[in-house]
């Protein structure tokens, strides 16, 4: 049976992280383990996973390794772990979870405490920053939702740097853009929305998100490329009120 | 006159793929991401339908397999879209991702080959749409199985609406609101020279823009091409095109990659346009959907020349378009309280403006769309198209007819739309402009100088057939005071056009300095409102009058006007850079010539767009012609005088550049010693500053005896 594997702490951002992965998991058609590593007690980890009915493992030891490890099993198709301790919060998403993000070439959901839980899933929103030459992270959480049945939006944000050379006729150009854009990247894939955006990513893609009406953000994570990398991704983790969904990349 | 050796390599034109890198656009392998591109550069029309070079099969993703018809549209409104007809190119064939898939498009003969050169599904396929019967498409796929196998396919867009069968052959009929698209084919069985299984199809597709086409008419045609055969139609597609690359190739000793760019922009002109009956021509012509078939400026003023000048019925039928819809044209000028005629900016099957009204921008803005409101020089540049074919062919009978109803209708658009001052002076207010980042100005410098040369163009049209009866002296008198009263904001102690009222007090913002780089969207890079208040432009607008109606422009100001404005201009328009590389040959600053046509040359080739997958942007190969011809061989037809003054960069040996002028044919070869004419008949020609009827025969003109090569 394929698993999504609820990393929780003792915190109060677990109980949304428990209630996310239930219903992540009908739509890769897996059950929900939840899974805390012991540090400061666990009663408020036990109360997360108790409410919800999901089962919950204790276990001990370093928590990046002892989460790693689990998330490697063979059955855990998906693992969701909590960022930000309090809702409201803006500070940086822990490392225990770019970490994890780094560790493991499957999905991982970030959920940030203040995340709505929908009743399912019903539209995820795939961003992709910069330049349509980079295609991989896009194409890679296109891979990941392609068959799950939830509707797929993608936001397509251009940077100054990214600019198009032409733009012939406005009331067109955006169109074939579109047309030639999904031809490329997205074949097989009919998304609900299509946004094309020029600005900041980060703003861009959370606003996207907001016009689209998505229940979650999925971004391609640039797994193993060191600190200087995953810059939109990180920004977005932090202020995202959704949760993320990072899809690993190399 | 010589032609393009067909087979010059050895090979068998149009039975196995040419060898020659100068004819031939080659894709592979197989890769699902460049699909959507790929099927637009190997497009195959021929003039009546248009198929996308998609592999035979689709299934492997990427790409949709489509075919379009010339001027057959569905949807009403800003919606009108071309309509999607049966596909015939298509086999139950089996690609994987990186599959050893090979296509190559020879353009020289108009085939496109596909093979699937290892595995146990190779396969190999030749197909084309015949430009000697054009409405026929044609394959033979060798290495597949053909039990079951259907001739056509449903379209990927649009319902088929009624289908059957007529002994061995099928058809099927797909609707649109106002036209239809009805095709039969049927397949022949046979064994290849190796024993292989080989299927031969063909297929016939009749179109009406405006009602059902006959079913039986199709079948019949499908039938015969079937008695005819592959290799009977084969050479006689063949030497069709071998015809018309007789009268429009052009050569480039020195450069391969722009040869070779040039010969598959010129293919694509020659595919997208037919020429009988009429010939819409839509920014992406038949090569996909986007910009959904609309007909814009750049027909007219764009690809038209070279239609006009390689092969006058194309460039005859797509006035026809225009001509058809006069009669709308005169109900909109109505409309908007006008007189005459007011062309759509964008035009689809009836002549009503289908300009959206608003649309979002790339930077997710929902925006207001003015231009079919305000775009108004597309009066005058369908004026200028009609001209233009009339210099180049000498049509009396198109200039008595329709050209004289073209003429006087767009004059009194321009004479009903200018503002008079007590002072004579005449205004044009509320326009826009080719370069379409400055929206409603005044006085726009192109709009009222394209407008006075078509109030005159009128005049002497009347001069030279007679005015008909509802045109009375009094009102060719108040066209000749509008013309003369028309300001053009040109400036004698700059030699600067101001191409607004009111241009020259806008930030001076220089484009070419603050940009990283060009050609860029200034719209998007600093906003719409940003560039709106600054002298950033989108393309060629002043300079349009120097390509178009130099005449029109004071003697000498090209120079001071291309260093003040090219600077200014972002180029994000596709139209842009080739109108530049034109300008700048005329100048004979090769460098930035060169520099700007090589952009122009490959903006699908190299998906600069990043919209090449939805179709390739026709107007642009014909501005990539108009370069060459216009600016580096400096061909010009005043009347019925050819003049030829040419300006060849030094990294060029040869430019050849084959023409047809009123009822000869020429080809012109620049070299850097001089340059040779060829005509095989009696032609008209200015050249090296004289001017000299001669042919069938050669002239040539040496370096050392004239003034060649000399900006002026």
């Amino acid at each position: 049976m394929s698993v999504v594997l609820a990393a929780i702490d003792n915190s109060a951002a677990s109980r949304p992280v428990v209630a996310m992965a239930t219903v992540l998991a009908p739509v890769l058609g897996a059950t929900v383990e939840a899974v805390h590593v012991l540090e400061d007690g666990s009663e408020t980890a036990r109360g997360s996973a108790g409410a919800f009915g999901v089962p919950l493992r204790l276990v001990a030891g370093d928590p990046r390794a002892e989460l790693a490890s689990l998330i490697a099993n063979d059955d855990v198709v998906a693992a969701a772990i909590g960022c930000r301790g309090l809702p409201g919060s803006h500070r940086a998403p822990g490392h225990l979870a770019l970490d994890l993000a780094d560790s493991t070439d499957k999905p991982l959901l970030v959920v940030p405490p203040e995340a709505p839980k929908p009743e399912r899933l019903r539209k995820v929103l795939i961003a992709m920053e910069g330049t349509p030459s980079r295609p991989r992270r896009l194409q890679r959480a296109l891979q990941v939702v392609a068959n799950t049945g939830l509707g797929v939006a993608i936001v397509h944000v251009d940077t100054a740097d990214s600019i198009p050379s032409f733009s012939d006729q406005v009331q067109h150009e955006t169109d074939a853009y579109a047309h030639a854009f999904l031809a490329r990247y997205c074949a097989g894939i009919e998304p609900s929305d299509f946004e094309v955006r020029i600005g900041e990513p980060h703003d861009e893609i959370l606003k996207a998100a907001a016009a689209v009406g998505a229940d979650i953000v999925a971004l391609g994570w640039p797994r193993g490329a060191g600190p200087g990398h995953g810059g939109t991704a990180r920004e977005v983790l932090r202020r995202n009120p959704l949760p993320t969904l990072l899809v690993a990349v190399g | 006159m010589s032609q393009p050796a067909p087979g010059s390599d050895g090979s068998l034109p149009g039975r196995e793929p040419s060898l020659d890198a100068a004819w031939t656009v080659v894709r592979e392998p197989f890769a699902a991401e460049h699909e959507a591109v790929n099927q637009a550069l190997l497009a195959l029309a021929d003039g009546v339908i248009g198929a996308s070079g998609t592999p035979l099969s689709d299934a492997s993703g990427g790409g949709r397999r489509s075919v379009r018809a010339n001027g057959v549209y569905t949807g009403a409104g800003s919606e009108t879209r071309l309509l999607t007809g049966p596909v015939a190119f298509h086999a139950p064939v089996t690609i994987p991702e990186d599959a050893p898939l090979r296509r190559v498009l020879d353009l020289r003969t108009g085939v496109l080959f596909e093979d699937l050169t290892r595995g146990a599904n190779a396969y190999s396929s030749a197909r084309f749409s015949s430009l000697a019967r054009p409405g026929t498409a044609v394959m033979r796929v060798t290495g597949i199985e053909s039990a079951g196998l259907s001739a056509l396919a449903p379209p990927t867009e649009d319902d088929v609406a009624d289908a059957g069968m007529s002994g061995t052959v099928e058809w099927m009929r797909v609707r649109g609101v106002d036209g239809c698209i009805v095709a039969a084919g049927t397949n022949r069985r046979g064994v290849g020279g190796d024993g292989a299984p080989t299927v031969e199809r063909f297929v016939a597709y009749d179109v009406d823009p405006s009602g059902t086409a006959d079913a039986a008419t199709s079948v019949r045609r499908a039938r015969a091409a079937a008695t005819l055969g592959f290799d009977h139609l084969l050479n006689e597609h063949r030497d069709a095109w071998a015809r018309r690359w007789a009268d429009a190739d052009v050569e480039i000793d020195g450069d391969d990659e722009l040869q070779l760019a040039t010969r598959f922009a010129l293919f694509h002109l020659i595919g997208t346009v037919g020429d009988s009956g009429e010939a819409a021509v839509g920014a992406r012509g038949l090569t996909g959907p986007s910009y959904r078939g609309h007909v814009f400026w750049d027909a007219d003023t764009f690809v038209l020349p070279f239609m006009a000048a390689t092969h006058p019925p194309a460039a005859r039928a797509m006035l026809e378009y225009r001509v058809r819809r006069l009669p709308e044209a005169l109900v909109a000028a109505r409309r908007a309280g006008r007189a005459g005629a007011r062309f759509p900016w964008e035009s689809a099957a009836t002549g009503e403006d289908v300009t959206p009204t608003s649309a979002r921008d790339r930077a997710g803005n929902e925006v207001r769309i003015l231009t079919g409101q305000l775009e108004d020089h597309i009066v005058a540049d369908v004026a200028w198209a009609a001209s233009t074919y009339i210099d180049w062919t000498g049509d009396t009978q198109f200039a008595r007819g329709p050209g004289l109803q073209l003429f006087v209708e767009s004059a009194r658009y321009w004479a009903s739309r200018v503002r008079v001052e007590r002072d004579g002076s005449a205004h044009i207010d509320g326009v826009i402009g080719p370069d379409e980042y400055h929206e409603s100005v005044d006085d726009n410098a192109f709009t009222n100088v394209m407008a006075r040369w078509n109030l005159r163009r009128a005049l002497r049209a009347l001069g030279e057939h007679g005015a008909p009866l509802d045109v009375d002296p009094s009102e060719q008198q108040r066209w000749r005071a509008v013309a003369d009263g028309l300001v053009d904001g040109f400036d004698t102690a700059t030699g600067i056009y101001e191409q607004f009222a009111g241009f020259e007090r806008l930030e001076p913002l220089i484009i070419a300095e603050v940009a990283p780089r060009r050609p860029i969207a200034a719209d998007l890079l600093l906003g719409a409102e940003r560039v709106q208040g600054a002298q950033v432009v989108k393309q060629a607008d002043v300079l349009m009058l120097h390509q178009l109606v130099p005449d029109e422009t004071v003697p000498g100001s090209l120079e001071p006007n291309l260093h003040f404005y090219e600077p200014r201009t972002a180029h994000g328009s596709s139209l842009s850079p080739a109108i530049h590389a034109s300008l700048f040959a005329r100048t004979g600053e090769f460098e930035r010539a060169l520099a700007v046509l090589r952009i122009a040359s490959v903006i699908d080739l190299d998906d600069l767009t990043g919209s090449t997958g939805g179709g390739l942007h026709i107007a642009t190969m014909g501005g990539l012609w108009q370069a060459l011809a216009f600016g580096f061989a400096g061909l010009r037809a005043r009347d019925a005088v050819l003049q030829v003054d040419p300006r060849l960069p030094p990294e060029w040996r040869a430019l050849d550049v084959r023409v047809r002028f009123r009822g000869s044919r020429l080809r012109v070869r620049v070299e850097q010693s001089g340059f040779r004419v060829d005509a095989d008949a009696p032609v008209a020609l200015e050249a090296g500053g004289a001017t000299l009827v001669f042919g069938p025969g050669t002239r040539e003109f040496p370096h050392d005896t004239t003034q060649w090569n000399t900006p002026t």
